[in-house]
């Protein structure tokens, strides 16, 4: 058998999985989201005439605005996810004693199998109305019911999730990076911070990014977390695109919004990334002249 | 030193997901080999669900899968289209709107007096039906949605105008439109001259008080009633009755015939029979041992809600119990139909004017 051939045989399984269950259903969604909804019946007709309908009520103020607000709390909360999740990852990864490491390794490994529902309910309770809210919100001089709030403990909702994810991507970019390198620079004279500043930070930028992008889709999709402590005020995309399907039946809507949403996702992803590599190789051209 | 690599961590990553996939697969299987002596059936939580569950547990004839309603009674309707024409459910518990979509939708078997015979008990114009008479459900209770405020609410509320008063800042659970059909924002309207076919005063009158910082809390399911009142985050919200009952952690006071704005309206929840159902006879079967004399008088007593039985004796709902002026100056009854077919359009309102605001 050829290699041509075999490898074909070999893609063929997961070319399939790949078609089955991801290249229909997301053909079905955009087929869906140009369709006509009659209101009042459960998704599109089977006969339904196509429309450009659904995406032009996207382009609406108010909707242009929930995308943005998903964003500022992605951006947001996948930056503060990092700053807190870097020394974490790098006192791990340079821990002296295996025992401890392993025990802290095991610690965030087991934080992401922890249930989601069971984060954010705990963080409600914590911080509801049962819990420290009045505590909390009088010291930030704020009401409970506030906007400003509720944001707040959307955004603590979000690093319970991100920050053991940032800390176990980070711990294999830190354990990579050989601490000679920072023993060199503070015999050459540099301090603590200037050795970090100017060699950990540059040289860990690669994971930095990925722990972002990693932090900053998972914010993007996120659901239940601005479902439960958004308290119906902070709404994602993904809670519009929820109510649309399962509250409104309105499916082509849904779709709509939902389609929107992986295209912009993906250009900012794919944007972000070409922005840092644009940086990175004009570095290494000026470091070369 | 020993570190803890990428190939560690997908090492441990596909053990535990081929763990999980290994306890999952069978799954299915267990599902087709239980489908023909068990009855798959959709119920809303607490208090119905246990009551229910006892019912169920007497008439003793199959097994039941019981699946709970998350969200409001449409949040079904995705589910079912999702797997039509297999859904895996065969009865279902609903109310008056949402039997209107299933009917639209052609998904529900007809209902005659020989599958259930105790529907001869209920008044035949309480028996949702489709556009050629045929009985499409099998009502089980009748009941309201009203305004209600705690023991913990810092006013009196005298007048539906009283919401918009600043003491109640933060103290307001508003339901989203996706829950009772949005009656919530036509009781606005019909306090300032508008009506479920006029919402516009109403849009007016929601966006004063999305303003004015009264409301706490958006619910989007019926548990976020439940527990925001229950724990004291809120104090005035818009319910129904099994809802109503279902608070327990304070003392709630329906509005009902306090003032001639703060309407009630009135609807029936109760059983359907899925045209897609393997067990159509045990599901009838059930559902009709649910509406029986005994059953109704215990769903009233256990749920709070009137039972459309005539011979079950009910306990006292006052709160429920209209004279002929009253129903005149308090009721609505609502046109389903038309509240079904805006309510696409009013949740897209209250996402693009309503939301910001808060």
């Amino acid at each position: 058998m050829s290699t041509t051939k075999r490898t074909v045989l070999l893609l063929l399984p997961g070319f399939a999985l790949f078609l089955a269950f991801l290249a229909l259903p997301l053909a079905n969604v955009v087929d869906e989201s140009f369709r006509f909804f009659e209101p009042g019946r459960i998704g599109s007709a089977k006969d339904a005439p196509y429309t450009l309908l659904n995406y032009a009520e996207i382009l609406e103020p108010a909707y242009l605005r929930y995308f943005a607000e998903t964003f500022r709390f992605g951006v947001l909360s996948s930056l503060i996810a990092i700053v807190v999740s870097f020394p974490i990852a790098y006192s791990v990864a340079r821990q002296r004693s295996p025992w401890l490491r392993k025990l802290a390794i095991g610690f965030f490994v087991g934080m992401m199998f922890l249930s989601t529902l069971v984060r954010v309910y705990a963080l409600q309770l914590t911080f509801g109305s049962t819990g420290y809210a009045h505590f909390l919100a009088g010291v930030l001089n704020v009401s409970p019911n506030s906007r400003f709030y509720t944001e707040l403990i959307v955004v603590f909702g979000l690093l319970h999730y991100l920050i053991p994810i940032s800390v176990i991507t980070l711990l294999g970019t830190i354990q990579n990076l050989n601490p000679r390198l920072i023993e060199a620079s503070q015999v050459l004279g540099a301090s603590r911070l200037r050795s970090h500043l100017s060699i950990t930070l540059p040289l860990c930028v690669p994971g930095l990014l990925s722990a972002f992008l990693i932090c900053f889709t998972l914010c993007l999709s996120a659901f239940v977390i601005p479902m439960v402590l958004g308290k119906g005020k902070v709404l994602f995309v993904s809670n519009l695109i929820y109510a649309r399907f399962s509250e409104i039946a309105d499916y082509p809507s849904g779709s709509a919004v939902a389609i929107t949403m992986l295209i912009i996702a993906l250009i900012a992803i794919y944007g972000i990334t070409w922005l840092v590599a644009k940086g990175f190789s004009n570095q290494d051209r000026g470091r070369s002249s | 030193m020993s570190k803890f690599s990428r190939r560690d961590f997908i090492k441990t990553g596909v053990a535990g997901g081929a763990a999980l996939a290994v306890t999952q697969l069978p799954a299915p299987f267990v599902g087709k080999a239980r489908a023909a002596d068990t009855l798959s059936v959709v119920e809303w939580g607490p208090p119905v669900i246990s009551h229910s569950k006892a019912i169920a547990a007497e008439w003793g004839k199959a097994s039941v899968d019981w699946t709970l309603h998350a969200g409001g009674g449409a949040t079904i309707l995705p589910k079912i289209k999702a797997a039509w024409p297999n859904p895996p459910y065969d009865l279902v518990d609903n109310w008056s709107p949402v039997f209107l979509s299933m009917i639209r939708e052609d998904w529900l078997e007809t209902v005659t007096l020989k599958d259930c015979p105790n529907l001869a008990d209920v008044p035949e114009k309480l028996i949702p039906k489709d556009a050629n008479g045929n009985w499409k459900a099998i009502p089980r209770g009748s009941s309201g949605g009203f305004f209600l405020s705690t023991e913990k609410c810092p006013i009196e509320i005298k007048s539906i105008q009283d919401l918009l008063k600043p003491e109640l800042k933060g103290q307001i659970l508003w339901p989203n439109p996706s829950l009772f059909t949005n009656m919530q924002v036509v009781f606005l309207a019909m306090a300032r001259g508008g009506d479920q076919f006029n919402l516009e005063p109403g849009w007016e009158f929601l966006k004063e008080l999305a303003k004015s910082g009264n409301i706490g809390r958006v619910s989007a399911t019926t548990a976020d009633i439940i527990t925001s009142l229950d724990t004291g985050e809120t104090t005035v919200t818009f319910a129904d009755q099994g809802l109503y009952s279902a608070i327990k952690g304070v003392k709630a006071f329906p509005l009902t015939k306090t003032n001639k704005d703060l309407k009630t309206f009135m609807y029936v929840s109760g059983w359907v029979v899925l045209k897609s159902s393997k067990n159509k006879k045990l599901a009838f079967d059930l559902a009709n041992y649910m509406i029986s004399k005994d059953a109704s008088e215990r769903y009233s007593k256990e749920v709070g809600e009137v039972p459309v039985n005539k011979k079950a004796e009910t306990k006292s709902l006052d709160h429920l119990r209209f004279s002929p002026e009253e129903v005149e100056e308090f009721v609505v009854v609502p046109d389903f139909d038309h509240l079904g077919k805006e309510l696409d359009s009013w949740n897209k309102r209250w996402e693009q004017e309503i939301v910001p605001l808060l």
